[in-house]
């Protein structure tokens, strides 16, 4: 099976509030494939993924988004998510007064631009709440309101597995998170990776995460800049020996 | 008959004049016609006779009562009830008036429909003896030229229960006066009241609970949508009143604004003459917020999309208080008229 | 007490000439064009202030008292004149002063030479001292502060008529019109363009001259990118022969300059405050006001805020301590005109012995006032059952985007945190002393120290006795 390319970034340059925070970013992501972005605190990481997303608080000042050969640099959030784009928050929202089912619903209602038969829906759901060991009775719970960190981030995996995007951008979904969460949360995401045949972009500065599937690339950013691209070694370098290298890089 | 500027929902203290708060001035019908209801549902247990008008059950109307004539339907319980529902098409302009009466320990679940058009006038006043629960919820959709009054007083005797949930979604200028007396010992009332306001609309309310027996609980929630040019002003009032001690009343507001140009006036008073109570009040008003806008978008939500499916949720969560199933399938029948039954049987 | 006025008994006659006529009595004895001629002249006045006046007094006889708010029954409208001219003299002998006034002097441990000049006698050189001190300070940097009065005859005198009741009209409400007409004494205050005035600028000591205080005029403006702390009146209480005040305090906020008012009000317990306050704040200009409110039998105040320009901002933060006999009605008032304007009312009141405090608030968002942020919190405590606490906030939004929250609670101390205190060895009179002193920490954190230490004695005064 030849890979074609998903997402191509290029030149990206990002700012927010005037302030300039990517530089010159370039990534390529093709199908199925997991890619792991590192870095220190406050390196762009989170930036990047809101970047991609289409959080209009940041701004891009020049580069290009290409996602599924579309050009998507100046589309709105909700069109690159119907695109298949997917971004797992750091921290999820809480919405008052919109349940968790009637959010799924409509969100996959507006995807696919058709009704979806509640009978299948309700099927999918439970299925997947149980994959993630969360309670039933929080499809009836709003969107997160006075959730646990650890059931917001389950929540946020939940979504995952009933979009079913092309692309999933994790941005720290390990963090915060016991052992077990962790567990459940890895589980969610090699079944999308392995049903879907999903790419993925985990943002993290921790690896615990990554130890549930295979990685095919490691970038690495430092003050907004990606100073190396690799394989999967480049996670071990750096748990051995940290970031000192790659922030010397960035000093060149 | 044509009345000139009398006083409706005047705020039981006043404030500067010139914000124009103090009361509404309404000019206009207050018809003599009795709209007589459709009885969709009454169960064995209650009874439905006239009666003679009550008059010792307050309102927080204003002038309204001494335009009103005719007699009222009154409905009794004297045990557990299953729900009562009553169909009022107020067409050609009418007035209606009805009295619930729940005997000690009784249930009495009534529902209202307001459909027509005409200007609507709708008085209910309940007596919820000891231990007894009413359940009233009032979901009114009449014509969007006409003028909609509504008056409601309920007096709770000791461990009494008044549960109202009211969705307002149509008229041009809408009244809404509630006014419960909790003076029975533990007696409580919460109310849901849900509205959306469209464009060249105004919606007038003034809620006045008045907490004299003990550990009384009261808890007002309205949750609105304002449309375009549209006009709201929320009046609450809980009266903590002294030999109250362990009484809590609650008021909440969450307003959620679409499109421009809306006159959005709130005004909640908390009075209070005893020390061991509590009493709170917040007001959350404004568009979608942004980042909600992008988390929705980020799951393919459109803007546009996400203010439909908030306005829809808020209102919804309004419609799970009714307790009829047949009432709340109508509502939210109401509420989304493309909807095509595809939603929760 | 009232020393009879020749015009006063004139207009009594003309009472029994035309008794069918009640508000034609109140006007002719009210207050008459010869007494505020009197007053003009006496202030030597220029010719527009004497009109400026004359045309008040019309105003004040045509308006009606508030129909709202706490009764002033209390108050003899119909001889308002004994207010505007008290006996001075009565002033002048520190016997005069109610005992538990100087009885709170004792124990505050203000100085006796203080107390004499609280009290209006001699010892006037302590405080003209310390008054000279700060103006010689600020006059080196280009700041006026004067006394009204002499101001509308010097080099200042076209910004004065420019700026005088302008903000605050007479036509606002009838104790304005009567302020317009009898007002007397006072501050004004220049800062010009870019002078940051370090330290807090005061009025306490000049307001209390004999004879004047009642009806003073404070007129403050700060120019573009300056900045001004004034503070206004002091923890002590203040006694005073007249029993009504009705001053008016107007300040003007220049572009991007910043002013924080402050006020620790404690008038003597027969006093109706209806007094007028309010700012206008031009583009990106901040106004402050820390305000506690102790003292007054009756109070009428509510400062109010016009955030004209674009982002302008506006904070309020006020306590107000109602005790036996008190009823004391306050809050705040904003306007938000400008675009991307901000306010935070911010606000705590105590009742007990039977006091009565009301809080009052209006927060108006206007059409244009786009991305506006607005925001209020009132928080009450009652201190026993025959007390009263009144919350009426009222909010008027034109516009979509703005961003506007409310919070509002009344409750009392929670009985777990005074056993938790009594735990520790402490006495229920001090735990409780101290939870209300933690509640009012919202303004006594605003002020300068030794008026956050005043402030706590004051509240420490007001629990004393507060059990059994």
């Amino acid at each position: 099976m030849s890979k074609s390319t998903l997402l191509s970034v290029n030149n990206l340059n990002v700012s927010i509030d005037d302030k300039h925070i990517l530089h010159d970013v370039n990534m390529q992501i093709n199908e199925g494939e997991a890619h792991v972005l590192m870095g220190p605190n406050g390196a762009g990481k989170s930036t990047l993924g809101y970047a991609l997303m289409g959080n209009p608080q940041y701004t891009i000042d020049s580069g290009s988004i290409v996602f599924s050969g579309e050009d998507i640099t100046e589309e709105s959030p909700d069109k690159r998510a119907k695109a298949g784009m997917f971004l797992s928050f750091q921290t999820p929202l809480e919405v008052p007064g919109l349940t968790v089912e009637s959010f799924l619903r409509s969100a996959l209602e507006q995807r696919t631009g058709k009704r979806i038969k509640l009978l299948d829906f309700k099927k999918k759901l439970a299925a997947a709440m149980e994959l993630l060991q969360l309670d039933p009775s929080y499809a009836k719970r709003d969107l997160n309101v006075g959730f646990s960190g650890g059931e917001k981030k389950k929540t946020e995996i939940l979504q995952l597995l009933m979009f079913r995007p092309k692309l999933a951008i994790l941005d720290e979904t390990d963090s915060g998170l016991d052992v077990d969460a962790v567990r459940l949360v890895s589980k969610g995401i090699k079944t999308y990776l392995e049903e879907e045949n999903g790419a993925l972009l985990v943002i993290t500065h921790s690896t615990r995460i990554l130890d549930a599937f295979d990685i095919d690339k490691t970038h690495v950013i430092v003050d907004g800049h990606i100073v190396a691209d690799g394989d999967a070694s480049v996670v071990d370098d750096i748990n051995e020996n940290g970031y000192e290298k790659y922030i010397e890089l960035a000093g060149k | 008959m044509t009345t000139e500027n009398i006083i409706l929902n005047p705020l039981p203290v006043k404030t500067w004049n010139s914000l124009k708060l103090n009361e509404a001035k309404y000019s206009g019908d207050i018809p003599t016609a009795t709209c007589i209801p459709e009885v969709k549902k009454i169960p064995e247990e209650l009874e439905l006779t006239h009666n003679e008008v009550i008059d010792n059950i307050s309102s927080a109307a204003g002038e309204l009562s001494t335009f009103l004539a005719g007699e009222s339907v009154l409905i009794e319980s004297g045990s557990d009830a299953s729900p009562a529902v009553l169909d009022y098409d107020f067409t050609g302009g009418k007035t209606a008036r009805l009295f619930l009466h729940a005997k000690d320990n009784a249930t009495l679940p009534v529902s209202v429909i307001m459909t027509g058009k005409g200007t609507a006038v709708l008085e209910i006043k309940i007596l919820a003896e000891a231990g007894s629960t009413v359940d009233l919820s009032v979901v009114q959709s009449v014509g969007s030229g006409s003028d909609v009054i509504t008056d409601i007083g309920c007096t709770c005797e000791a461990n009494a229960t008044f549960n109202l949930t009211k969705l307002e979604l149509g008229g041009k200028s809408e009244y809404v006066a509630v006014s419960v007396d909790l003076s029975g010992e533990h007696s409580s009332f919460s109310a849901n009241a849900g509205y959306r306001v469209k464009t060249n609309q105004s919606h007038d309310m003034n809620y006045v609970v008045r907490h004299t027996g003990k550990k009384t609980e009261s808890n007002i929630f309205a949750s609105g949508i304002l449309e375009n040019d549209s006009t709201k002003l929320f009046r609450g009032t809980i009266d903590l009143i002294k030999g109250c001690a362990g009484a809590k009343g609650t008021e909440n507001e969450d307003i959620l604004l679409l499109g421009d140009n809306q006159v959005n006036q709130t005004i909640p008073l908390i009075l209070c003459n005893e020390e061991d109570v509590e009493g709170n009040h917040g007001a959350s008003i404004g568009r979608l917020d942004d980042n909600i806008i992008f988390y929705l978008g980020s799951r393919g939500i459109s803007p546009g999309a996400a203010e439909d499916i908030i306005a829809h949720a808020k209102l919804d969560a309004i419609i799970s208080h009714i307790p009829d199933d047949e009432v709340k399938a109508l509502a939210h029948s109401l509420i989304s008229p493309e909807a095509d039954g595809g939603e929760d049987a | 007490m009232k020393e009879k006025s020749q015009v006063e008994s004139i207009d009594r006659n003309m009472y029994d000439f035309r008794n069918e006529d009640t508000d034609n009595y109140r006007l002719n004895a009210g207050l008459t064009e010869e007494i505020v001629d009197k007053i003009s002249k006496e202030k030597n006045d220029p010719a527009w202030m004497n009109l400026f006046r004359l045309q008040s007094l019309q105003i004040y006889n045509q308006m009606q008292v508030p129909n709202w708010g706490p009764p002033i029954d209390g108050l003899d409208m119909d001889n308002i004149v004994t207010y505007v001219r008290p006996n001075t003299k009565m002033s002048a002998k520190w016997s005069d002063v109610p005992d538990e006034i100087k009885d709170t002097f004792e124990r505050l441990g203000i100085p006796q030479a203080e107390r004499k000049s609280l009290a209006g006698v001699g010892a006037q050189y302590d405080s003209e001292l310390v008054y000279h001190n700060v103006r010689e300070e600020v006059a080196a940097m280009g700041v006026v502060y004067t006394d009204l009065e002499s101001a509308m005859h010097g080099e200042y005198a076209d910004m004065i008529r420019s700026h005088f009741m302008k903000l605050v009209k007479p036509t606002d409400h009838k104790f304005a019109a009567l302020h317009g007409a009898v007002w007397s004494g006072g501050s004004f205050v220049y800062v010009p363009p870019h002078v940051k005035v370090e330290i807090p600028l005061q009025s306490y000591f000049r307001l209390n001259a004999p004879g004047a205080g009642q009806f003073e005029h404070t007129l403050i403006i700060v120019d573009e990118g300056a900045d001004l702390h004034f503070i206004e009146g002091c923890s002590a209480p203040k006694y005073n022969v007249a029993n009504l005040h009705a001053g008016c305090v107007e300040l003007f906020v220049g572009k991007n300059a910043r002013l924080r008012y402050s006020t620790i009000e404690n008038w003597s317990k027969n006093m109706y405050n209806l007094n007028t306050k309010r700012a206008t704040v031009e583009e990106g200009g901040t106004m402050e006001w820390v305000s506690g409110s102790f003292g007054s039998h009756v109070s009428y105040l509510y400062p109010m805020t016009i955030l004209k320009g674009k982002n302008s901002r506006m904070e309020f933060t006020g306590i107000t301590f109602a005790g036996k006999g008190q009823n004391l009605d306050t809050g705040a008032k904003v306007v938000h005109i400008g675009e991307n304007t901000s306010s935070y009312i911010n606000t705590k009141s105590i009742s007990k012995d039977g006091g009565i405090s009301t809080f009052r608030s209006s927060v108006i968002v206007g059409k244009n006032a786009h991305k506006s942020k607005a925001a209020v919190s009132c928080q009450s405590l009652m201190l026993d059952d025959i007390s009263r606490s009144d919350t009426i906030p009222a909010m008027d939004i034109r516009t979509g985007d703005a961003d506007v929250g409310h919070e509002a609670r009344i409750g009392r101390i929670s009985d777990d945190a005074v056993f938790y205190l009594m735990s520790r060895g402490i006495s229920e009179e001090d735990a409780r002393a101290m939870i209300v002193g933690g509640f009012a920490d919202n303004v006594s954190k605003e002020l300068p120290l030794e008026y956050a230490v005043e402030m706590n004695n004051l509240i420490r005064l007001e629990m004393k006795g507060a059990i059994g």
